[in-house]
């Protein structure tokens, strides 16, 4: 149980570091320095897992499934991080529909076309600057690499692309992106 | 005692990933997350019902099998619907379909055409009632404004300002 209470402890801890963090400078990489933050909060975690009695939180002080607590309390942590904080940090900064929805709250809550929308996407910047960013966040991945007129796969890029591919017909989704 | 909670737990899931794909598979419901829930509901209630009858797990290993039951899926649906709705991931696949693996501009936008995936997800949010659609002219309802405060605070909160 000790594992489990300090997990939530150290989240809210890596959570309040990383806020801070993104107000207090300018973060290029923000994915980047959110992984740094969590394996700074992992070493924290296993360093307090080891050094504190579970008495601490007023349980009997001896362990009887040490090793078990402590991965459970490491999976924990890695799923409030990973699982909430960075889906909910992902959502906001590149969900489509969330982005309309927030776009239409921001002009009023008025009502506008299908094509004013999408002109007004994120702000102002069109659908255009969709495909833009996400294609530059695939050649900066090494996924694929620009071309003359278009673009080629890595050898990287095409093991991930062939795998999500069959994950997509295990799934049948028939409409994706 | 906690062993066997994470034990029952990954049984569990993978119980709810076999059905899960063969029922999407067999039944391609047309509303996959409220459907994936609904089948998740019903399976936390009979792996909850299974352990509390059978009196092997009690008090915290229970909550603590529960939880991880819960995370396991919540990661689960957090990759399919990566796979399924991701531009990069489109994107990705369409050069793993390509013979030649090799796309010209126009070519990408042919075959990945972004304007359909934008009418794709207003349309989606219609339907789950998020916006509310009157004479081509679309607009905010109570839920979809209740969405969107929550995440222009989560924005504020995490200092995001540039987004899309």
């Amino acid at each position: 149980m000790g594992g489990a209470l300090l997990s939530v402890l150290w989240m809210l801890a890596v959570m309040a570091v990383s806020i801070l963090l993104f107000h207090l400078r300018p973060v290029q990489r923000r994915f980047r320095t959110l992984c740094t933050v969590f394996a700074v909060g992992a070493v924290g975690f296993t360093v307090s897992y080891l050094q504190m009695s579970p008495a601490v939180f007023g349980l009997p002080p001896n362990r009887t499934e040490p090793w078990t607590e402590f991965l459970n309390g490491f999976y924990l942590y890695s799923f409030w991080f990973f699982g909430v904080f960075v889906q909910l940090y992902s959502l906001a900064d590149r969900g489509f529909s969330l982005t309309m929805l927030t776009d239409l709250l921001s002009e009023g809550s008025v009502i506008r076309t299908r094509q004013e929308i999408k002109a007004g996407y994120a702000s102002g910047k069109g659908t255009a600057y969709v495909k833009h960013k996400r294609m530059a966040q695939i050649i900066h991945g090494g996924f694929i690499r620009r071309e003359q007129d278009g673009y080629r796969d890595t050898r990287l890029g095409r093991r991930v692309g062939r795998f999500l591919l069959t994950l997509q017909q295990l799934y049948r989704f028939r409409e994706t992106g | 005692m906690l062993l066997r909670s994470l034990q029952w737990a990954v049984a569990w899931f993978l119980l709810y990933m076999g059905l899960h794909i063969l029922s999407v598979r067999l039944g391609r419901p047309r509303l996959y997350f409220v459907h994936s829930v609904r089948l998740f509901g019903v399976l936390l209630a009979a792996f909850l019902g299974c352990l509390v009858a059978r009196g092997g797990l009690r008090g915290f290993a229970l909550l603590n099998s529960a939880v991880v039951f819960g995370s396991l899926w919540a990661f689960y649906m957090e990759v399919t619907f990566i796979v399924m709705r991701s531009v990069s991931v489109r994107t990705m696949v369409e050069f793993a379909r390509a013979p030649t693996r090799a796309l010209a501009e126009q070519e990408l936008d042919r075959l990945y055409d972004t304007e359909l995936m934008f009418d794709r997800r207003i349309d989606s949010m219609v339907t789950n009632g998020y916006l509310r659609q009157v004479d081509g002219h679309f607009g905010l309802t109570g839920r979809g404004a209740v969405v969107a405060n929550i995440f222009r605070l989560i924005r504020r909160l995490l200092n995001i300002q540039t987004y899309g």
